[in-house]
Order: C-alpha cells, then structure tokens, then sequence
C-alpha cells in the first residue's frame, strides 16, 4: 500500500463503498466525493436509510423472502394460491417473477445455490426449510424450481427434486427460452412468463 | 512483470482452449472466470456482461465444457472476446454427484496449478477426468486417478518406492504413509514416527499402478470398500497437506456421499 494524501474519513468512505457489489474503486471515490460536495441533510437522510432498512426488514419465516412484516406481503396475501411454490435464489428473483403475471402462487427464496468450489452446499442455502415447509403444509401441490439456468441452479435443482420426492408432490423446472449461463433477474418479462408457464416435470 | 519489454512483444490477443474451474459474479453483470487452458495453465479473466440472459459469451463459459477461447491481455485481467463449446459435457450436469465430483477436481487444478504457465499434463488429467465422468465410468475411481494425477502434474507426487526416512528400497508387508515427508516409509521407520500411518499392501500395489499410468485398469476390477477407502483417505490427506487448507468441494461431497444413497431424482 502506498501512503495516502487523502483523509483517513474520505478513505473510510472510500472502502465502505467498495465493497458494494458492481463498484470498483474509482467508482467508490467518486460516490465518496459526491457525499462530500452534498448537504449534511442528504448525507444524514441516505445513513439514516442503510440503518433503517438493516433495523426494519427481515426474513419472511415462511418464505424467507426479504420484509418488513411476518409473514410477509405475499405470504399473508389470501388471494395468492397457496397449492404452489416457487423456489428462487435470490430475492430479486422474486421481483422479476411477480412482475411477469403469470404465477400467482407462493415463493421460497434459498438465498443461494449449492456451489461446492465456494463451499456452498444445501446446509448453507435455505432447503432445508423448504423441505419442512412442504412436509407440514396439506395443500402444496406443486414446487417450481426456478433456481438459475446455469450449472449450480442445475445442481440445486436435482438436490431439491431428491428431498422432496418422498412427499408426492409434484416437482417442476421452468421451460427452456431462458438461456444456459444466464442469471434470472436479468431474463425479461415475455421471456420469464412464457418459462414458467411451460414448465415441465423433473 | 508487466513492464518488461518481453512481456509489450507478447501479442495482445491469444487463443488457447480450457475448461472453466470457476467463476463468480463480478461487478453489474460481469463474471470472473478461472480456466484451466492447455497452453497458459491456470487462466483469470473477465467475461464482461456473461450474465446477461441475451449474452454471446454467457452459455458457452459454464463450468466443466471444454471450450475454445480468444483472450485480450489486459493490466489487471485477461478480458475473454470470444468462447465457442467444443464439448458440452451434458450428461455430467445432469446428475448432481457428477458436478459435485467435477468441482471436486476443479477445486483440486484451482489450488495445485500455477498461473499463466503451461502445463499440458495438468490439463489433460481434467479433460480425462471430466471425460470419463461424461463416459458413465465409476466417478470413485476417476477421482482417485485424477487426485493422484494432479499431484504428480504439480510436481507432489508421493515417493512409492523408496522409503522417505532412510532411503531404502520397499518390501511388502509392514509399510507406512509418511504425508509430510512425501510418501512412503519402511516397517522400522514406521514404527518410529507417530505421524506415519499404516499403508496396506494392495494400497500401495494401487497407488503404483496409478502412478504407472495403468489406472484405467482398475475400473474393471471389484476392490473392496475398505480398500477403497484406504486409498480415499490417502490421497485426500495428501491433498490436504500439500494444499494447506480444507478442499471445501470434497467436504460437501463426502457428506452427501457417506449420508444418502444416489439415485435418479423422484418425480
Ligand atoms: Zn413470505
Ligand atoms: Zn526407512
């Protein structure tokens, strides 16, 4: 490390930026210097809102989806079909699934995929909780693996299929039009509606 | 290293084929790739925007297909300009044992193979690994050449035949498995190091046929579990030691492995 010419604050600022995910350094120290020319009262709304939203939302015990109720919105919604379930890694993954219109069931969000070079296996990742959830509810008919296109998605997949073949229920994985390689939350309206709603048995 | 005149008459671009090992996200839409090539060794570079669903790169940079690639040199980070598939490995994606044993070996060429370096041997042990995977063949077995394989392409290859305490030849009967002296010992030396475990005498006839390249004739022959397990432990050990830290794949893998029976998926 070579010394620095800029203040210890700035520098803190700096970091804390950078470890954001999708920000390099240079666009840490621009953030940094965009806070610094701003107002006090912007610079205290914006820390007021990391610390809001870390004290006010948390996880759905249901479908561990991000929320600031529980259970959440979605969870607690009566006109939602409860005969099915939804699994996706990310929260986000729920966002982009609802906006398409054509699910109206549950979701279950794993927070993950089993990626064994990164040492993330099921024990990690929220399946455990799902295979609880599908032993003790009565009417879930239905659980849509909807994890990523890509080789950890895969693999999740298949360990879930496994878990939950003992229940009879039947078990699914979006239809092919979503690209190999591709992340979910990337995937366009047209393109995710028309996955889910050809979805075939696994 | 990067300012030497050597390095500015390198050509910009060049084109090698690998296999992806690893890769994670890296900024908005970015991945960070780890390839293990045929004429670089262990390959670090950037696939901008492969996450986008609408990508050109996206599909043809999963884990475990043997692919063709262009790279761009860049300051920091190679920059992949183009990926094209030589072979997909479908069938290995489609069980979870087989990409669970996959990121096993890859997890194993991520750690023992050096960057930007070429290493033929180092790659072929994958691409016959991975190979065999696809071909059906008995993942256990694979594993254990492939384990072996890698040491003996870094350069950790366990001494077999003569004793690592005081040099003598190896008889049979008595022997032990020194990890951190590098291979094997003699009876008397055994029996005086603590840290030298008992090595049976088919695990040794194993390990050697291994290291003698006749591997593949151990898919034909039933050896029992206990002696597979013998070897299983050997050479994971070996791995451990010569790597200095846990192999994250293979602690999953054993798990699921030791724990549930492996069948196709319910429906
Ligand atoms: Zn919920
Ligand atoms: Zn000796």
């Amino acid at each position: 490390m070579k010394t620095s010419i800029t203040a210890e604050p700035v520098n803190r600022l700096i970091n804390e930026f950078s470890r954001l995910p999708g920000i390099g350094p240079k666009s840490a120290a621009r953030l940094a210097y965009f806070i610094l020319r701003g107002g006090e009262h912007e610079a205290r709304s914006l820390a007021e809102a990391i610390v809001d939203v870390k004290e006010r939302i948390g996880l759905c015990s249901e479908c561990f989806n991000l929320s600031e109720r529980d259970p959440c919105p979605i969870c607690s919604d009566p006109e939602r079909d409860r005969s099915l379930i939804c699994v996706v890694e990310e929260p986000l993954d729920v966002i982009a699934l609802d906006r398409t219109n054509e699910y109206s069931g549950l979701y279950h969000v794993l927070h993950g995929a089993i990626s064994p070079v990164d040492g993330v296996g099921p024990d990690q990742i929220r399946v455990h909780e799902l295979v609880e959830r599908v032993r003790s509810a009565e009417k879930i008919e239905e659980v849509i693996l909807a994890t990523n296109p890509n080789i950890e998605g895969d693999a999740t997949a298949m360990y879930i299929a496994r878990q939950l073949a003992q229940f009879g229920v039947k078990v699914t994985r979006p239809a092919s039009g979503l690209p190999v390689g591709g992340d979910l939350e990337y995937a366009d309206e047209v393109t995710l509606g028309r996955a889910l709603s050809g979805r075939r048995a696994l | 290293m990067s300012n030497t005149g050597e390095s500015r008459q390198r050509s910009r671009v060049y084109r090698c084929e690998g296999i992806v090992i690893r890769r994670r996200d890296f900024g908005e839409a970015d991945r960070l790739v780890t390839v293990l090539t045929d004429d670089h060794g262990k390959v670090r570079a950037l696939a901008k925007g492969s996450r986008r669903t609408k990508s050109r790169l996206g599909g043809h940079l999963e884990p475990y297909a043997r692919v063709r690639l262009m790279l761009a040199r860049g300051r920091n980070l190679d920059i992949i300009t183009s990926a094209q598939v030589l072979e997909p490995m479908t069938h290995l994606r489609r069980e979870e044992r087989s990409i669970l044993y996959a990121s096993h070996w890859s997890e194993i060429a991520d750690q023992l193979m050096a960057e930007s370096e070429q290493n033929r041997f180092g790659y072929g042990v994958l691409v016959r690994a991975l190979t065999s995977l696809e071909l059906g063949r008995d993942p256990v077995i694979t594993s254990r050449i492939c384990e072996w394989e890698f040491l003996a392409a870094s350069g950790f290859q366990p001494e077999l035949f003569q004793c690592t305490g005081c040099g003598r030849q190896i008889e049979p009967g008595g022997n032990g498995m020194h990890i951190e002296a590098g291979g094997v010992v003699c009876p008397q030396c055994h029996a005086l190091d603590p840290l030298s475990r008992a090595i049976s005498n088919d695990a040794l006839r194993v390990l050697r046929a291994i290291g003698r390249g006749d591997g593949g004739l151990l898919y034909d022959r039933q050896l029992n579990d206990d002696l597979l397990k013998e070897i299983e432990q050997l050479l994971i050990g070996y791995l451990r030691s010569v790597i200095e830290r846990d192999l994250q794949a293979w602690q999953i893998l054993s798990s699921l492995e030791d724990g549930t029976t492996w069948g196709t998926p319910g429906h």
